[in-house]
């Protein structure tokens, strides 16, 4: 007899979760170092560019929207944000979360 | 038996030894990878995994570090045969009197003790890719798991008539950075009041694009300030260059009768120089100037271009995802050697081309996909030491092939007011104390 749809539903979602989880994890860390070459190792700045190592998630996810729609005034990072897909500013600002969890 | 675990964590404190177990188990959870770590092994032997990186400059120092920082069971060894590292970004500025040698000049103390990187000062000389084995020039062989080129650029001898490894000495290129930074300085510091600065730019690819521009750029300043009644040309073998418009209106403002750009359309191509005479040939044109600076046409450095790595064409092709040779496998190659257009041959690309090879070379070893990389570029050039400019993009792998992120690439505003030029200068000083600290601290 087959199984209910809903049950196979969430069993697949059950599967997924765990790669999908991983999977932001190493795009998370992925962006993080690139994102070190003009943040600093880890996100720690020396000199005028800002350190991203201790911003609040949510603000850190706001801000990289902001420059993507140009509501935020930057001189680079307008540029860099457009690249970078809601996926992507999610799993970056986790990455840095995760780091603080020393 | 001992354990090789640790062997790379000599002198390190135990709080470094958690933080790199909380970041490997992290990546355990991004990799799907069991926390015991399983390498391909060879039957006979209890062999950890053996990275060997070739070249200790923006993109091999980088990769060494990252492979290690991802997982320090893996062994790294870096052959780079300076001892100290002298940056091409920022020499322009030393060129113009700005700044000292020592502040472009890095060691390999912090890769060798802070990530267990072992350092052999050596050339190499030869690759063996079926046999995964490196050659160096003092007589040993290093084997190798996964093998990471990163030799940077030689200059191609003979490509402008004339201009050999002799005449260097007299017509500096200074596009590698050391004694070749110091002559150039010299000659500028010695030449009279008054007198005539050439810089000779090369057609595409060569590393640093907008280098030569910001270089005349800042010799400019230096002779504005210092020897007002000198003139500068840059004489290009091209008609177009990078960042051009921001370069020319900023040249018109600072630098109006001293500095002229000579493009190829207007004799502006060198074609030959006489170090006996003195003289730059173009197509038309000589000149006999007091300073001449020539950056000449470039290639991928000689191990890269070892056992048929560049396809006989003077660059190396790479898969984009994981910068592995399309020619051989279990080589890759980063940095100025690649063609990774369009991604310029930059620092900032060849420090991001190494984080991930790096990534790449870690979940290969672990017989796992690459993870989808992250590739961008950031370059600044400073017009003046208040001035600056930049250009970025973001990049993604389509079909195997390296392409822009629509909309995410871009220039500096032409228009933008004096504060942002202000702000960018201070942006390409701050970025470049955090890319020196990302590579080698």
């Amino acid at each position: 007899m087959q199984p209910p749809l809903v049950l196979l539903v969430l069993l697949a979602a059950a599967l997924l979760l765990p790669g999908t989880a991983a999977a932001g994890a190493a795009r998370g860390a992925a962006l993080a170092n690139a994102c070190a070459a003009c943040h600093g190792p880890d996100g720690r700045s020396q000199g005028a560019i800002a350190s991203i190592d201790a911003l609040l998630t949510e603000d850190f996810v706001a801000a990289l929207k902001a420059f993507r729609v140009d509501a935020r005034k930057g001189t680079v990072m307008n540029r860099i944000a457009k690249g970078l897909d809601d996926a992507d500013i999610v799993a970056v600002a986790t990455y840095f979360a995760t780091l603080r969890r020393r | 038996m001992a354990n090789l675990k640790h062997r790379g964590a000599v002198g390190r404190q135990p709080e470094r030894r958690v933080t790199e177990l909380t970041r490997r188990q992290f990546l355990a959870l991004a990799g799907s990878l069991p926390l015991t770590g399983v390498y391909a092994r060879r039957a006979w032997a209890q062999t950890l995994a053996r990275v060997v990186v070739v070249g200790g400059g923006f993109g091999g120092a980088t990769c060494a570090k990252y492979i290690r920082r991802a997982d320090p069971a893996i062994e790294v060894t870096l052959v780079e045969p300076r001892r100290q590292f002298v940056t091409c970004p920022f020499s322009n500025a030393v060129l113009a009197g700005l700044r000292d040698m020592a502040s472009l000049t890095y060691g390999y103390d912090g890769l060798q003790q802070r990530h267990g990187v072992r350092v052999v000062h050596a050339t190499a000389t030869e690759i063996d890719p079926s046999a995964r084995r490196v050659t160096l020039d003092n007589g040993s062989t290093l084997a190798y798991d996964r093998l990471v080129l990163s030799p940077g650029i030689e200059v191609r001898w003979g490509a402008i008539e004339g201009y050999d490894a002799a005449a260097s000495e007299v017509f500096p290129h200074a596009w590698l950075a050391g004694p070749q930074t110091v002559l150039l300085r010299q000659q500028l510091e010695a030449m009279a009041d008054g007198g005539l600065v050439v810089i000779t730019a090369p057609e595409e690819p060569f590393r640093c694009p907008p280098g030569p521009y910001e270089r005349a750029s800042l010799i400019a300043y230096y002779l504005k300030t210092h020897k007002p009644r000198s003139k500068l040309l840059i004489l290009d073998a091209k008609d177009t260059f990078t960042k051009q418009e921001l370069f020319r209106t900023a040249w018109v403002r600072l630098y109006p009768g001293l500095l002229e750009w000579v493009p190829r359309s207007q004799s502006g191509r060198v074609v030959r120089v006489d170090i006996r005479t003195g003289t730059v040939h173009t197509d038309f044109e000589e000149y006999k100037p007091a300073v001449a600076n020539i950056i000449p046409p470039q290639r991928a450095a000689a191990i890269a271009r070892a056992a048929g790595l560049d396809d006989g064409t003077g660059w190396c092709t790479v898969r984009a995802s994981t910068f592995e040779s399309v020619v051989h496998a279990g080589v890759h190659i980063i940095g100025d050697a690649t063609i990774a257009a369009p991604m310029p041959k930059s620092a900032f690309s060849a420090n991001n081309q190494a984080k991930v090879c790096a990534a790449a070379v870690v979940a290969l070893l672990r017989g796992q996909p690459a993870p989808a990389p992250a590739l961008m570029n950031t370059c600044y050039s400073l017009v003046a030491p208040d001035y600056g400019i930049s250009i970025a993009a973001v990049y993604q792998v389509v079909d195997d092939k390296i392409a822009i992120v629509q909309g995410s690439s871009g220039v500096s505003p032409l228009d933008a007011p004096n504060e942002t030029r202000v702000l960018e200068a201070e942006y390409a000083k701050s970025w470049y104390a955090n890319i020196t600290a990302d590579v080698f601290a």
